[in-house]
Protein backbone atom coordinates (compact mmCIF):
# COMPACT_ATOMS: atom_id res chain seq x y z
CA UNK A 1 0.00 0.00 0.00
CA UNK A 2 1.24 3.24 -1.11
CA UNK A 3 1.00 5.98 1.82
CA UNK A 4 -1.98 7.69 0.18
CA UNK A 5 -3.54 4.26 0.26
CA UNK A 6 -2.91 3.58 4.05
CA UNK A 7 -4.37 6.85 4.42
CA UNK A 8 -7.29 6.22 2.88
CA UNK A 9 -7.79 2.89 4.20
CA UNK A 10 -7.19 4.43 7.81
CA UNK A 11 -10.23 6.54 7.30
CA UNK A 12 -12.29 3.27 6.54
CA UNK A 13 -14.97 1.72 9.76
CA UNK A 14 -13.68 -1.26 11.43
CA UNK A 15 -16.41 -3.50 9.00
CA UNK A 16 -14.59 -1.68 6.25
CA UNK A 17 -11.89 -2.50 6.84
CA UNK A 18 -12.62 -6.33 7.47
CA UNK A 19 -13.99 -6.07 3.83
CA UNK A 20 -11.04 -4.68 2.56
CA UNK A 21 -8.72 -6.82 4.56
CA UNK A 22 -10.99 -10.22 3.25
CA UNK A 23 -10.95 -8.65 -0.22
CA UNK A 24 -6.96 -8.56 0.25
CA UNK A 25 -6.96 -12.34 0.84
CA UNK A 26 -9.11 -13.34 -1.81
CA UNK A 27 -8.20 -11.21 -4.32
CA UNK A 28 -4.25 -10.64 -3.52
CA UNK A 29 -3.70 -9.57 -7.06
CA UNK A 30 -6.32 -6.72 -7.07
CA UNK A 31 -4.81 -3.09 -6.44
CA UNK A 32 -5.86 -0.60 -3.78
CA UNK A 33 -8.73 0.72 -5.96
CA UNK A 34 -10.51 -2.81 -6.65
CA UNK A 35 -10.81 -3.39 -2.93
CA UNK A 36 -11.99 0.02 -1.96
CA UNK A 37 -14.47 -0.71 -5.05
CA UNK A 38 -15.32 -4.16 -3.09
CA UNK A 39 -16.35 -1.86 -0.11
CA UNK A 40 -18.30 0.43 -1.36
CA UNK A 41 -20.41 -2.25 -2.90
CA UNK A 42 -20.26 -4.63 -0.12
CA UNK A 43 -22.71 -1.51 1.49
CA UNK A 44 -25.21 -1.48 -1.62
CA UNK A 45 -25.50 -5.41 -1.18
CA UNK A 46 -26.47 -4.70 2.55
CA UNK A 47 -29.19 -2.54 1.83
CA UNK A 48 -30.40 -4.42 -1.18
CA UNK A 49 -31.40 -7.06 1.47
CA UNK A 50 -33.84 -4.74 4.12
CA UNK A 51 -36.02 -6.55 6.60
CA UNK A 52 -38.54 -4.89 5.61
CA UNK A 53 -39.77 -5.07 1.68
CA UNK A 54 -38.06 -2.03 1.17
CA UNK A 55 -41.13 -0.38 -0.50
CA UNK A 56 -40.32 3.29 -1.83
CA UNK A 57 -39.84 6.21 0.50
CA UNK A 58 -41.32 8.89 -1.05
CA UNK A 59 -39.43 11.75 1.33
CA UNK A 60 -36.23 9.57 1.26
CA UNK A 61 -33.45 12.91 2.10
CA UNK A 62 -31.48 11.50 -1.41
CA UNK A 63 -34.04 11.59 -3.55
CA UNK A 64 -35.10 14.51 -2.92
CA UNK A 65 -31.87 16.17 -3.37
CA UNK A 66 -31.16 14.44 -6.32
CA UNK A 67 -34.42 16.39 -7.88
CA UNK A 68 -33.77 19.30 -6.41
CA UNK A 69 -30.01 19.55 -7.62
CA UNK A 70 -31.15 18.52 -10.59
CA UNK A 71 -33.91 20.66 -11.05
CA UNK A 72 -31.65 23.44 -9.98
CA UNK A 73 -29.76 22.64 -13.46
CA UNK A 74 -32.23 22.34 -15.68
CA UNK A 75 -33.60 25.97 -14.83
CA UNK A 76 -29.88 27.67 -14.72
CA UNK A 77 -29.62 25.55 -18.00
CA UNK A 78 -33.06 27.49 -19.53
CA UNK A 79 -32.14 30.74 -18.82
CA UNK A 80 -34.07 33.96 -17.60
CA UNK A 81 -34.38 32.31 -14.07
CA UNK A 82 -33.79 35.04 -11.39
CA UNK A 83 -30.78 34.49 -8.88
CA UNK A 84 -34.19 34.68 -6.26
CA UNK A 85 -34.85 31.05 -7.30
CA UNK A 86 -31.96 29.59 -7.50
CA UNK A 87 -31.44 30.60 -3.93
CA UNK A 88 -34.23 29.26 -2.75
CA UNK A 89 -32.84 26.38 -4.54
CA UNK A 90 -29.95 26.07 -2.97
CA UNK A 91 -31.15 26.16 0.42
CA UNK A 92 -33.59 23.51 0.34
CA UNK A 93 -30.36 21.48 -1.25
CA UNK A 94 -28.30 22.59 1.10
CA UNK A 95 -30.59 21.35 3.72
CA UNK A 96 -31.45 17.73 2.43
CA UNK A 97 -27.66 17.48 2.20
CA UNK A 98 -27.10 18.15 5.52
CA UNK A 99 -30.66 15.59 6.31
CA UNK A 100 -28.35 13.25 4.21
CA UNK A 101 -25.00 13.48 6.11
CA UNK A 102 -26.98 13.08 9.49
CA UNK A 103 -28.44 10.01 8.00
CA UNK A 104 -32.29 11.36 8.68
CA UNK A 105 -34.21 9.40 6.22
CA UNK A 106 -37.12 11.40 6.28
CA UNK A 107 -37.60 15.16 5.06
CA UNK A 108 -41.25 15.39 6.34
CA UNK A 109 -40.09 15.92 9.81
CA UNK A 110 -37.46 18.75 9.08
CA UNK A 111 -38.99 20.33 5.93
CA UNK A 112 -42.04 19.43 7.40
CA UNK A 113 -44.09 22.67 6.44
CA UNK A 114 -43.13 22.03 2.60
CA UNK A 115 -43.70 18.68 2.20
CA UNK A 116 -46.94 18.72 3.81
CA UNK A 117 -47.97 21.43 0.75
CA UNK A 118 -46.43 19.54 -1.41
CA UNK A 119 -48.61 15.96 -0.26
CA UNK A 120 -52.06 18.38 -0.27
CA UNK B 1 -57.84 6.90 -14.86
CA UNK B 2 -60.17 9.37 -13.20
CA UNK B 3 -60.74 12.82 -14.20
CA UNK B 4 -58.75 14.33 -11.67
CA UNK B 5 -56.10 12.31 -12.19
CA UNK B 6 -55.19 12.78 -15.64
CA UNK B 7 -55.32 16.45 -14.79
CA UNK B 8 -53.18 16.79 -11.67
CA UNK B 9 -49.79 17.99 -11.37
CA UNK B 10 -46.93 16.91 -11.42
CA UNK B 11 -44.47 16.30 -8.62
CA UNK B 12 -42.17 19.11 -10.23
CA UNK B 13 -45.25 21.69 -10.80
CA UNK B 14 -46.01 21.37 -7.14
CA UNK B 15 -42.23 22.20 -6.14
CA UNK B 16 -41.92 24.84 -8.15
CA UNK B 17 -45.37 26.59 -7.58
CA UNK B 18 -44.17 26.33 -4.00
CA UNK B 19 -41.13 27.82 -5.05
CA UNK B 20 -42.80 30.36 -6.53
CA UNK B 21 -44.25 31.53 -4.07
CA UNK B 22 -41.62 31.38 -1.22
CA UNK B 23 -39.58 33.84 -3.71
CA UNK B 24 -42.45 36.32 -4.86
CA UNK B 25 -41.45 35.43 -8.62
CA UNK B 26 -42.59 37.33 -11.34
CA UNK B 27 -45.09 35.94 -13.54
CA UNK B 28 -42.97 36.54 -16.27
CA UNK B 29 -40.59 34.25 -14.65
CA UNK B 30 -42.71 31.71 -13.76
CA UNK B 31 -44.03 31.46 -17.21
CA UNK B 32 -40.37 31.23 -18.74
CA UNK B 33 -39.77 28.46 -16.08
CA UNK B 34 -43.05 26.52 -17.26
CA UNK B 35 -42.83 26.96 -20.60
CA UNK B 36 -39.15 25.75 -20.55
CA UNK B 37 -40.29 22.99 -18.28
CA UNK B 38 -43.45 21.80 -20.07
CA UNK B 39 -40.91 21.53 -23.55
CA UNK B 40 -38.70 19.59 -21.69
CA UNK B 41 -41.69 16.78 -20.57
CA UNK B 42 -44.31 17.42 -23.48
CA UNK B 43 -42.29 17.56 -26.38
CA UNK B 44 -39.56 14.58 -25.56
CA UNK B 45 -40.80 11.21 -24.15
CA UNK B 46 -38.33 9.48 -21.62
CA UNK B 47 -36.64 7.30 -23.37
CA UNK B 48 -35.87 3.78 -21.93
CA UNK B 49 -34.05 0.89 -23.14
CA UNK B 50 -34.01 -2.20 -21.43
CA UNK B 51 -31.26 -5.16 -22.43
CA UNK B 52 -30.68 -8.34 -21.25
CA UNK B 53 -30.94 -11.95 -22.85
CA UNK B 54 -33.93 -14.27 -22.61
CA UNK B 55 -35.35 -14.91 -19.20
CA UNK B 56 -33.79 -12.14 -16.85
CA UNK B 57 -37.05 -10.44 -16.41
CA UNK B 58 -37.29 -7.60 -19.01
CA UNK B 59 -41.17 -7.57 -18.61
CA UNK B 60 -41.14 -8.02 -14.80
CA UNK B 61 -38.40 -4.98 -14.44
CA UNK B 62 -40.58 -2.75 -16.85
CA UNK B 63 -44.20 -3.61 -14.92
CA UNK B 64 -42.37 -3.29 -11.27
CA UNK B 65 -40.05 -0.17 -11.80
CA UNK B 66 -42.42 1.69 -14.52
CA UNK B 67 -45.56 0.44 -13.63
CA UNK B 68 -46.47 -0.61 -16.79
CA UNK B 69 -49.62 -2.94 -17.07
CA UNK B 70 -48.64 -6.36 -18.26
CA UNK B 71 -46.07 -5.51 -20.52
CA UNK B 72 -44.93 -8.46 -22.25
CA UNK B 73 -41.45 -8.72 -24.20
CA UNK B 74 -42.86 -10.00 -27.37
CA UNK B 75 -39.53 -9.93 -29.63
CA UNK B 76 -38.15 -12.80 -31.73
CA UNK B 77 -35.40 -14.41 -30.76
CA UNK B 78 -32.56 -12.67 -33.09
CA UNK B 79 -34.76 -9.85 -33.74
CA UNK B 80 -32.68 -6.92 -35.35
CA UNK B 81 -35.56 -4.67 -35.88
CA UNK B 82 -36.53 -2.61 -32.59
CA UNK B 83 -39.70 -0.72 -31.98
CA UNK B 84 -40.36 2.26 -30.07
CA UNK B 85 -43.33 1.77 -27.69
CA UNK B 86 -44.70 4.79 -26.37
CA UNK B 87 -47.09 4.95 -23.51
CA UNK B 88 -49.05 7.76 -22.67
CA UNK B 89 -48.49 9.23 -18.86
CA UNK B 90 -50.54 11.89 -18.10
CA UNK B 91 -50.73 15.48 -19.01
CA UNK B 92 -48.89 14.50 -22.49
CA UNK B 93 -45.91 13.44 -20.78
CA UNK B 94 -44.89 10.01 -22.20
CA UNK B 95 -42.75 7.03 -21.18
CA UNK B 96 -41.00 5.15 -24.19
CA UNK B 97 -39.58 1.80 -23.92
CA UNK B 98 -37.08 0.22 -26.12
CA UNK B 99 -36.88 -3.75 -25.41
CA UNK B 100 -33.19 -5.13 -26.64
CA UNK B 101 -32.23 -8.60 -27.37
CA UNK B 102 -29.75 -9.77 -25.28
CA UNK B 103 -27.22 -11.64 -27.77
CA UNK B 104 -27.01 -15.39 -26.56
CA UNK B 105 -23.46 -16.22 -27.26
CA UNK B 106 -24.23 -15.59 -31.02
CA UNK B 107 -20.99 -14.27 -32.18
CA UNK B 108 -22.09 -13.28 -35.70
CA UNK B 109 -25.25 -11.49 -34.73
CA UNK B 110 -22.66 -9.01 -32.82
CA UNK B 111 -22.37 -6.56 -35.59
CA UNK B 112 -25.59 -6.41 -36.51
CA UNK B 113 -26.42 -5.84 -32.46
CA UNK B 114 -23.35 -3.53 -32.02
CA UNK B 115 -25.32 -1.52 -34.71
CA UNK B 116 -28.71 -1.62 -33.25
CA UNK B 117 -26.74 -0.72 -30.15
CA UNK B 118 -25.18 2.28 -31.63
CA UNK B 119 -28.51 3.54 -33.29
CA UNK B 120 -30.82 3.52 -30.14
CA UNK B 121 -28.55 3.78 -27.21
CA UNK B 122 -27.31 7.47 -27.47
CA UNK B 123 -31.17 8.56 -27.72
CA UNK B 124 -32.02 7.31 -24.58
CA UNK B 125 -32.41 9.09 -20.84
CA UNK B 126 -32.28 5.36 -19.26
CA UNK B 127 -30.18 2.43 -20.28
CA UNK B 128 -31.05 -0.69 -18.33
CA UNK B 129 -29.04 -3.73 -18.60
CA UNK B 130 -30.14 -6.30 -16.16
CA UNK B 131 -28.73 -9.89 -15.23
CA UNK B 132 -30.32 -12.67 -13.03
CA UNK B 133 -28.27 -13.13 -10.54
CA UNK B 134 -29.98 -16.86 -10.37
CA UNK B 135 -27.64 -17.46 -13.49
CA UNK B 136 -24.53 -19.18 -12.78
CA UNK B 137 -22.21 -17.73 -15.40
CA UNK B 138 -21.88 -14.01 -16.33
CA UNK B 139 -19.25 -14.31 -18.71
CA UNK B 140 -21.72 -13.49 -21.45
CA UNK B 141 -23.02 -10.57 -20.26
CA UNK B 142 -19.68 -9.22 -19.18
CA UNK B 143 -18.39 -9.81 -22.81
CA UNK B 144 -21.29 -7.70 -23.92
CA UNK B 145 -21.13 -5.14 -21.60
CA UNK B 146 -17.02 -4.95 -22.00
CA UNK B 147 -16.91 -5.15 -26.04
CA UNK B 148 -20.71 -3.46 -26.97
CA UNK B 149 -22.32 -1.58 -24.69
CA UNK B 150 -19.77 0.53 -22.25
CA UNK B 151 -17.84 1.50 -25.48
CA UNK B 152 -20.72 3.22 -27.17
CA UNK B 153 -22.11 4.80 -24.38
CA UNK B 154 -18.15 6.15 -23.06
CA UNK B 155 -18.26 7.03 -26.79
CA UNK B 156 -21.78 8.75 -26.88
CA UNK B 157 -20.90 10.31 -23.08
CA UNK B 158 -24.22 8.42 -22.07
CA UNK B 159 -22.26 6.19 -19.33
CA UNK B 160 -23.98 7.99 -16.70
CA UNK B 161 -27.62 6.94 -18.23
CA UNK B 162 -26.80 3.68 -17.52
CA UNK B 163 -27.57 1.00 -15.02
CA UNK B 164 -26.60 -2.30 -14.35
CA UNK B 165 -30.03 -3.77 -12.70
CA UNK B 166 -29.24 -7.67 -10.64
CA UNK B 167 -32.89 -8.82 -10.86
CA UNK B 168 -34.47 -12.02 -9.52
CA UNK B 169 -32.66 -11.73 -6.35
CA UNK B 170 -35.36 -13.95 -4.62
CA UNK B 171 -34.89 -17.14 -6.63
CA UNK B 172 -30.67 -17.33 -5.27
CA UNK B 173 -31.59 -19.96 -2.61
CA UNK B 174 -32.80 -22.78 -5.82
CA UNK B 175 -28.47 -22.43 -6.71
CA UNK B 176 -27.87 -23.93 -3.30
CA UNK B 177 -31.05 -26.27 -2.34
CA UNK B 178 -34.12 -25.77 -4.41
CA UNK B 179 -35.74 -28.33 -2.58
CA UNK B 180 -35.30 -26.23 1.01
CA UNK B 181 -37.83 -23.83 1.90
CA UNK B 182 -35.87 -21.82 4.24
CA UNK B 183 -34.38 -20.76 0.74
CA UNK B 184 -37.68 -19.86 -0.76
CA UNK B 185 -39.12 -16.41 -0.32
CA UNK B 186 -41.29 -15.72 2.14
CA UNK B 187 -44.13 -14.41 0.29
CA UNK B 188 -46.44 -13.69 3.42
CA UNK B 189 -44.09 -10.79 4.62
CA UNK B 190 -42.29 -10.62 1.50
CA UNK B 191 -38.88 -10.73 2.81
CA UNK B 192 -36.36 -13.28 1.95
CA UNK B 193 -35.91 -16.00 5.47
CA UNK B 194 -32.45 -15.54 7.28
CA UNK B 195 -30.83 -18.09 5.95
CA UNK B 196 -32.17 -17.06 1.71
CA UNK B 197 -30.64 -13.49 3.25
CA UNK B 198 -27.35 -15.11 4.18
CA UNK B 199 -27.63 -17.03 0.66
CA UNK B 200 -28.11 -13.69 -1.36
CA UNK B 201 -25.54 -11.44 0.92
CA UNK B 202 -23.33 -14.72 -0.34
CA UNK B 203 -24.24 -14.62 -4.24
CA UNK B 204 -24.11 -10.75 -4.94
CA UNK B 205 -21.27 -11.08 -2.98
CA UNK B 206 -19.66 -13.41 -5.62
CA UNK B 207 -21.59 -11.84 -8.09
CA UNK B 208 -19.63 -7.84 -7.31
CA UNK B 209 -16.31 -9.80 -7.17
CA UNK B 210 -16.49 -10.99 -10.61
CA UNK B 211 -17.70 -7.34 -11.93
CA UNK B 212 -14.80 -5.78 -10.38
CA UNK B 213 -12.84 -8.08 -11.54
CA UNK B 214 -13.74 -7.60 -14.97
CA UNK B 215 -13.08 -4.25 -14.55
CA UNK B 216 -16.97 -3.46 -15.10
CA UNK B 217 -17.30 -1.85 -11.86
CA UNK B 218 -15.25 0.94 -9.70
CA UNK B 219 -15.36 3.75 -7.90
CA UNK B 220 -14.65 6.63 -10.36
CA UNK B 221 -13.02 5.24 -12.88
CA UNK B 222 -13.84 6.54 -16.51
CA UNK B 223 -14.83 3.29 -18.45
CA UNK B 224 -16.82 1.26 -16.36
CA UNK B 225 -19.90 1.34 -13.89
CA UNK B 226 -19.72 3.64 -10.76
CA UNK B 227 -21.33 1.24 -7.84
CA UNK B 228 -23.99 3.55 -7.35
CA UNK B 229 -25.23 2.59 -11.01
CA UNK B 230 -25.51 -1.04 -9.21
CA UNK B 231 -28.61 -2.02 -8.07
CA UNK B 232 -29.94 -5.34 -6.62
CA UNK B 233 -33.98 -6.54 -6.58
CA UNK B 234 -36.63 -8.51 -7.22
CA UNK B 235 -39.00 -6.96 -9.58
CA UNK B 236 -41.96 -10.36 -9.31
CA UNK B 237 -41.77 -9.33 -5.29
CA UNK B 238 -41.69 -5.90 -5.76
CA UNK B 239 -38.30 -5.91 -3.50
CA UNK B 240 -35.95 -3.09 -3.23
CA UNK B 241 -37.03 -0.97 -6.15
CA UNK B 242 -35.88 2.30 -3.72
CA UNK B 243 -32.55 1.94 -4.99
CA UNK B 244 -33.64 1.45 -8.71
CA UNK B 245 -35.49 4.14 -8.86
CA UNK B 246 -33.02 6.64 -7.17
CA UNK B 247 -30.68 5.13 -9.90
CA UNK B 248 -33.19 6.33 -12.31
CA UNK B 249 -33.02 9.35 -10.47
CA UNK B 250 -29.64 9.77 -11.31
CA UNK B 251 -29.02 8.87 -14.55
CA UNK B 252 -27.81 10.90 -17.22
CA UNK B 253 -29.10 14.67 -17.71
CA UNK B 254 -32.78 13.78 -17.79
CA UNK B 255 -33.40 10.71 -15.30
CA UNK B 256 -34.67 12.81 -12.69
CA UNK B 257 -37.66 13.37 -15.16
CA UNK B 258 -38.92 10.58 -14.25
CA UNK B 259 -39.44 10.81 -10.43
CA UNK B 260 -40.25 13.95 -11.35
CA UNK B 261 -43.24 13.11 -13.21
CA UNK B 262 -45.29 10.09 -12.52
CA UNK B 263 -42.48 7.81 -11.15
CA UNK B 264 -43.27 8.08 -7.60
CA UNK B 265 -46.98 7.34 -8.18
CA UNK B 266 -45.87 4.36 -10.10
CA UNK B 267 -42.90 2.28 -9.03
CA UNK B 268 -44.64 -0.54 -6.83
CA UNK B 269 -47.99 -0.76 -8.21
CA UNK B 270 -47.64 -3.83 -10.81
CA UNK B 271 -45.76 -5.99 -8.43
CA UNK B 272 -48.16 -5.60 -5.66
CA UNK B 273 -51.18 -5.96 -7.61
CA UNK B 274 -49.39 -9.42 -8.16
CA UNK B 275 -47.69 -9.78 -4.67
CA UNK B 276 -51.80 -9.83 -3.56
CA UNK B 277 -52.94 -12.35 -6.56
CA UNK B 278 -50.11 -14.54 -4.62
CA UNK B 279 -51.18 -14.24 -1.57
Amino acid sequence: MTNEERLEYNKLSCEDKRVYDRTMEDWPNWPHSKRMSKVAIEHAILESIPDDDGGIIIDDPTFQHTIYVAMKDFLIGIGGTSMGVIKILDSIIDGLADLIVRGIKSVGNYLSKFWEWLNS
Amino acid sequence: MKEEEKSKPFLIQKMLEQIYKMGNVSVEEQNTINVALEKEIVEKPFRVAVIGQSGVGKSTTLNAVFGLSNYTSDIAEGTTEIIEKVFPMRNGFNLSIYDMPGLNNDIDKDVEYEKLYKQILPGCDVIVYIINAHSRDFGEDCRILKEIVLPICNDNFIRKNLILAVNKIDTIGENYDPNDPELRWNVFENVPTKKLKDAIKKKLGEITNKLIDENLVGIGTQDAFDVEQVVFYSAVYNYNLQPFVLAITKAGKRGWIWPATVGLERVGKWSDAKLNEAK
